[in-house]
């Protein structure tokens, strides 16, 4: 160590002895239960048809074939459909967290992607102080939440799902043994999306693609755990919004109304966002719808819902 | 012994070891006590769960100061933090870091700060903080010049630079 002003004041820090106790006692206890070196297996859930489902399903397929835009070239008897159709759906929560259907995305009416039991938010503040060094508030420069997705494709000969997002990510379980590919986001889109925030081992990309009998989706039987962190269902999407200066002040960092935050200024500009959920047949075509969001607050719960985009 | 229980013995020696280095590279970075304190937990938990070198003497001191720095980066930029200025240096609030590292070491960038503490009080060579770092040998050197003449009152005593 070289001597001078600077060392000296260095060598005068220690870590504290209890924070190195506790450490340690961490890690021995963090192996003790299987924590840190067993990975959390996860069940592959399959949709139970019933015979009423299953019939409403083909009435809709019929339908879809209908509604679904022509890409230019008209079927004749002796050519293979061009497009394929496939159902988008969603098991959406009502405001008690109970769900028994499956809603297919509409259209016309907004429908809700994800259950009330949200995963991540979070938000960053400024402190200001005054010439006194005196605390004045916190200034609340970004806000970011992570909703789960559960979606449902179905349809006739399709072997896997991709979910792209745009002008925001994807987080995904790497372990989850449904997930067929990431592609991880680039450094320039970690540092636009502020996408560094991960203590849970997901990982953050532009778009995933999962295997078609193991989508990210939960099932009407799937139960949510107490404390809300439902970290199973392997696919979330997530939001980073920066917020302009000085628009939102607290002087208590632990009563700020994120979900309120959060609402309007999504809302505000959520045009820019869309996720892609394309489905790829086995004949090497695919098909794609487009979602549009919104968020809605009910004061208890934030949750995310979807349109499909036919613009 | 299994290897486990192995690991992590040799784990519980290497916190021991360099705890106060991985301490003093969190506060350097994030300049406050609480915020070091969980990226000094998290240090611990990657050499179980990053495949640090556990058995190597003489890379892991580099690993543990890579993964502190990189930790740091990725805790500041968290949208779980929250992130404390000041209007400006002069108006600090002085309770906040307890004065534990000069006022002036922190008007540098965190960079410079990770520089000046390798140099000075690790004393690694430049070519060595580089190879830590990840950056070329002539940007550190230059850094490690302008954060001289910065810091020039608390360097110069006792440098035999």
């Amino acid at each position: 160590m070289k001597r001078n002003l600077y060392t000296q004041d260095i060598e005068k820090i220690k870590a504290p002895d209890e924070l190195v106790e506790k450490s340690i006692n961490t890690l021995y206890g963090a192996v003790n239960n299987n924590e840190v070196f067993i990975m959390k297996k996860y069940k592959h859930f399959k949709l139970k048809l019933t015979s009423a489902i299953a019939a409403s399903l083909v009435l809709v397929l019929v339908l879809s074939i209908v509604m679904f835009k022509d890409n230019g070239e008209s079927p004749t008897p002796d050519s293979n459909p061009v497009s394929h159709p496939f159902i988008l759906s969603v098991q959406a929560a009502d405001s008690l967290g109970n769900s028994s259907t499956m809603d297919e995305i509409s259209k016309d009416t907004y429908v809700k992607v994800n259950k009330i039991k949200n995963f991540g938010q979070g938000f960053g503040t400024t402190t200001k102080y005054n010439e006194n060094g005196d605390y004045l508030y916190d200034e609340i420069f970004e806000v970011l939440k992570e909703f789960t997705l559960e979606l449902d494709c179905s349809g006739e000969n399709i072997e896997t799902v991709t979910y792209t997002a745009h002008n925001t990510y994807l987080s995904y379980m790497p372990s989850y043994e449904g997930l067929i590919k990431a592609i991880d986001l680039t450094e320039e889109e970690r540092e636009k999306y502020n996408a560094y925030a991960s203590f849970d081992g997901f990982g953050w990309a532009s778009s995933c693609t999962f295997d078609y009998n193991c989508q990210p989706k939960s099932t009407l039987t799937f139960e949510l755990p107490e404390d809300s962190l439902d970290g199973s269902i392997p696919l979330r999407i997530a939001f980073y919004l920066e917020l302009e200066d000085g628009k939102y002040t607290t002087t208590s960092r632990d009563n700020v109304d994120i979900k309120r935050i959060f609402e309007e200024e999504f809302n505000s500009r959520s045009d820019q966002y869309a996720l892609d959920v394309t489905a790829n047949f086995a004949d090497g075509t695919s098909t794609t719808k487009t979602l549009k969001f919104k968020c809605k607050n009910d004061a208890t719960h934030l949750y995310l819902c979807a349109i499909e985009d036919i613009s | 012994m299994s290897e486990q229980n192995t690991k992590i013995k040799q784990a519980e020696q290497i916190i021991r070891l360099y705890a106060d280095m991985i301490y003093r590279i969190a506060l350097h970075n994030l300049k406050n006590t609480a915020d070091a304190e969980d990226i000094f937990q998290d240090v611990c938990l990657a050499l179980l769960t990053k495949n640090a070198p556990l058995f190597d003497d003489v890379h892991i001191k580099n690993w543990l100061i890579r993964v502190t720095i990189n930790k740091c980066k990725n805790f500041r930029k968290s949208h779980w933090q929250s992130k404390t200025e000041a209007l400006d240096l002069s108006r600090e609030n002085p309770n906040k870091t307890q004065n534990l590292i000069p006022e002036l070491v922190y008007s540098l960038p965190q960079k410079y700060r990770n520089i000046i503490y390798l140099y000075y009080y690790e004393e690694y060579t430049i070519a060595e903080i580089a190879e830590i770092l990840g950056e070329n040998k002539n940007t550190i050197n230059s850094k490690l010049q302008r954060a001289r003449k910065k810091l020039k009152e608390i360097l110069e005593e006792g440098d035999n630079l």
